[in-house]
């Protein structure tokens, strides 16, 4: 993810799906969306993977976005997940975040899904309109109202953001209280 | 029975009055936080009539009206209420007969941001592109207004079959929705 993380520096996409096998990662090569659109088009997801990550650069979210979000359903929906509960699907930004998000209650997840992740159409205007997850807004704000989104709607998943080096990565949950929670669950 | 429908009417008049209303100005967060209310917005009334611009020997013409106390639960599964905008647009050539309003809305849901920015979310059919979108009226002239679209991210995945997502439908507009950028728009009436 390194790699990617200075990609967020150039003002284009790029993604990359990976298998892991005995805990050896298999990247397979970039995809590249246009200069200066935030757009990534990936092609020859033939075969379950089990993650994928990608970056949106200067002037986009800090955090995912409609269609990310629609897309991570969408593989969930057609099989292109080689486990669903272990699938990593992470996003790194010009804004220095760095987030993985996981299906954490598949129940929950297949829900939530058929409810707000079917139409981008709908989850656009959640965004703007309902939650002003938008990227004029700092990445504090918008992680608080993307959590706050999950976590009324007993989305299924769960959100992680990741250090700088991408070896810690942290679960993070809104309290009652309106603050954001921190555990840290996993080292790599 | 008299006391019944007093007691029916004072009943009607209690749920009526059970709805927290709140002005859109006043809101220290995200509509998500209000949850129950009906969110008024009065700012919305400086965008309101028909509004028109000049454009590939024609005129493009938009007529924003506004929707009060739209309930949002089919849209957005959440119990809110909010006055809301919508716009209908038409393309006139000069000197043809009158056209008639487009079946689908340029704005489905518009909100007001400020006293002069509207925003909205609106997809084109050219690029496949979802954007987010203003409509802003001019700081010196309150009967001149020009959009301003941005684009919103965007994740493409393919299979052998295609896109894993099926691509929704946009707005078909001549030159795609960014287009509109480039002209100004009068407003012409006022209702």
């Amino acid at each position: 993810m390194n790699d990617l993380d200075s990609k967020t520096e150039g003002n284009r996409e790029y993604g990359r799906s990976y298998t892991v096998n005995d805990s050896t990662y298999n990247f397979s090569s970039y995809y590249s969306g246009l200069n200066g659109v935030h757009s990534l088009g990936l092609v020859n997801i033939t075969s379950p993977v089990d993650g994928l990550m990608h970056n949106h650069f200067a002037g986009g979210l800090s955090i995912f976005s409609p269609s990310d979000l629609v897309s991570f359903y969408g593989l969930y929906n057609s099989g292109y997940m080689r486990d669903s509960k272990a699938f990593s699907f992470q996003l790194v930004t010009s804004q220095g975040t760095r987030y993985s998000i996981s299906i954490s209650d598949e129940d929950k997840f297949e829900a939530f899904g058929q409810t707000y992740l079917s139409d981008i159409d709908i989850l656009s205007n959640i965004f703007e309109f309902l939650i002003q997850v938008t990227p004029d807004k700092n990445s504090t704000a918008n992680e608080k109202a993307f959590l706050n989104f999950f976590q009324s709607n007993d989305s299924g998943m769960t959100l992680y953001t990741g250090n700088s080096s991408f070896t810690k990565w942290t679960k993070v949950s809104l309290s009652d209280d309106g603050t954001i929670k921190k555990e840290d669950c996993k080292e790599d | 029975m008299r006391n019944i429908y007093l007691l029916i009417l004072v009943l009607s008049v209690t749920k009526i009055q059970a709805q927290n209303t709140i002005n859109i100005e006043d809101m220290s967060g995200t509509p998500i936080e209000y949850i129950g209310y009906y969110i008024k917005d009065t700012r919305l009334d400086n965008f309101l009539g028909t509004w028109q611009a000049s454009m590939n020997g024609g005129h493009f013409i938009i007529y924003l009206e506004k929707v009060e106390k739209q309930n949002l639960k089919d849209r957005f599964k959440v119990d809110i209420t909010s006055d809301i905008i919508q716009a209908k647009y038409r393309f006139q050539v000069e000197g043809q007969p009158t056209t008639t309003w487009e079946p689908d809305y340029l704005i489905k849901l518009g909100w007001s941001e400020s006293d002069i920015v509207l925003s909205f979310v609106i997809s084109d059919q050219l690029t496949g592109h979802h954007y987010r979108g203003k409509m802003q009226i001019s700081d010196n002239d309150s009967e001149i207004a020009s959009f301003k679209f941005n684009q919103m991210e965007r994740i493409i995945i393919h299979d052998s079959n295609g896109a894993i997502v099926p691509e929704t439908k946009g707005l078909e507009i001549e030159g795609g929705i960014k287009s509109l950028e480039e002209i100004k728009f009068t407003r012409v009436k006022t209702n």
